[in-house]
């Protein structure tokens, strides 16, 4: 996923969430579970890389920090 | 994503993407006026559907549908149940007989409304133990803590101009986003997915948090806007369902009315129904002859399947009132299925708990894009104005 631009991800991210949704209406026992980790696919990524972005952020603050010093 | 326009542009114009493009042009000031215009009343649907996503708890709290005994013995006759709300409800007629055997196990609801009536306008619910056939009670459900809020949510207490009114915010809606995706597609090709731009300013966060935030919800958002949407159509629907196909049906098998109680009980008219659907299949409701959705001599029984689809897609059985023959067995038509289907998926309330709680973050996070992206706006004009001054 890393060399997706920007735009596409967020169709991917869309399409995902979508047929998540969709599919936990048509489906039964573990395929409505499956579903449900599509549906959530979008929230659950954004989460990661608002996690991953602040870690950058903060790594980059350590070493300019450090480089400082 | 109210304001991710104006200040996409300003975006854009620096990443050196088509900015004066007439169709980005078009699509920033579509994306601007849907926003803003449905601002407020998005507001107010993202509040009510919050509450409406959890209507069966809450209704389940304040107890708004009494709950049966629990008991082995078999079900009693569903007219003894009828017999029994009519006797605490003289001068009054029988509509339907409804079942809701996952939320309201062994309990009947009978929707009663002035003797004359052939529509559900003034209907209220009298609710039976189907184990004694006892009335538990009676509630209008127009009346409850989350009818008031469904009337507000799907009708702005308009009626059925109301539903239109909502099916025109929810196309709203739904030009915002796609005007919104067609705006952030240029301006996304020079910043990576998911940077907030931090120590720049209020409006250069606000805007990466809008377009982020907006990229997570895009595909729920265009779920819920299109079902919205659709489900704006229901009365029109139903009413060309009454004057088409039931019409037709009422042509092809109708004969003269009897006055009064219906000749073949409701019990004869549920166990035709029963037995000429495919296995597996239930009885949801039973709706009495004379009525909008049934003919003066028909029994329209709304029956579903086991699961899935099938759950959602009802099966409609008109039996005849004078024979008790099943005369036509019919699939809804298109439009009224589609309207079915768009029930579940604009509340969520199919998936359990972790759906619903899902569907509120979801409602969240859309409502906060639409705030800040109204602030974006706000902050973009003030900002021309004392550019000006």
């Amino acid at each position: 996923m890393s060399r997706l631009g920007a735009l596409p991800r967020t169709l991917l991210l869309a399409l995902l969430g979508v047929a998540g949704i969709v599919g936990m209406l048509l489906a039964d026992g573990v395929g409505d579970a499956v579903f449900f980790l599509l549906a959530a696919a979008p929230l659950v990524a954004g989460g990661w890389y608002g996690w991953t972005m602040r870690r950058a952020g903060a790594a980059r603050t350590g070493h300019a920090a450090h480089g400082r010093r | 994503m109210t304001a991710v326009a104006p200040a996409a542009r300003a975006a854009a114009a620096a990443a050196s993407v088509p900015a004066g493009s007439r169709w980005f042009r078009f699509n920033l000031w579509l994306h601007r006026w849907s926003s803003l215009l449905a601002t407020l009343p998005f507001l107010v649907l993202c509040v009510t559907g919050t509450v409406l996503i959890f209507h069966d708890e809450i209704d389940a709290a304040l107890g708004v549908v009494p709950a049966a005994q629990r008991s082995a013995a078999p079900p009693r006759p569903l007219a003894e149940s009828v017999v029994n709300v009519m006797a605490q409800h003289p001068g009054q007629r029988v509509l339907s007989v409804g079942f809701d055997p996952d939320e309201h196990p062994g309990v009947l609801l009978v929707s009663v409304a002035p003797a004359g009536d052939h529509g559900f306008q003034r209907a209220f619910a009298a609710f039976t133990d189907l184990a004694t056939a006892r009335p538990l009670g009676s509630k209008d459900l127009d009346k409850t803590f989350t009818g008031v809020l469904l009337d507000l949510h799907a009708r702005w207490f308009l009626g059925p101009l109301g539903e239109l009114v909502g099916a025109l915010i929810a196309l709203l809606v739904l030009l915002s986003l796609l005007s919104g995706l067609a705006v952030y597609a240029p301006y996304v090709r020079r910043v990576a997915f998911g940077v907030l731009r931090r120590g720049r300013g209020a409006r250069l966060l606000q805007l990466d948090l809008h377009n982020f935030v907006g990229a997570l919800v895009l595909g729920w958002a265009l779920v819920v806007s299109v079902t919205g949407f659709l489900l704006g159509f229901g009365t029109i629907a139903l009413g060309v369902w009454q004057h088409t196909e039931l019409t037709a049906v009422q042509a092809q098998y109708g004969h003269a009315a009897a006055a009064g109680q219906p000749a073949v009980d409701v019990d004869r008219a549920y166990r035709a129904a029963l037995a000429a659907a495919p296995a597996g299949w239930h009885v949801v409701s039973t709706i009495y002859p004379d009525t909008d959705f049934s003919t003066p001599s028909h029994y329209t029984v709304l029956l579903g399947g086991a699961k899935g689809l099938e759950e959602r897609l009802y099966r409609v059985a008109l039996v005849n009132a004078a024979t008790g023959r099943v005369d036509t067995m019919r699939q809804l038509p298109w439009y009224l299925k589609a309207i079915l289907v768009s029930q579940p998926l604009h509340f969520g309330d199919y998936g359990g708990l972790a759906l619903k709680l899902l569907w509120t973050a979801c409602a969240w996070l859309t409502l906060f894009i639409t705030g800040n992206g109204a602030w974006l706006w706000w902050n973009r004009r003030r900002g021309r104005r004392e550019a000006r001054a």
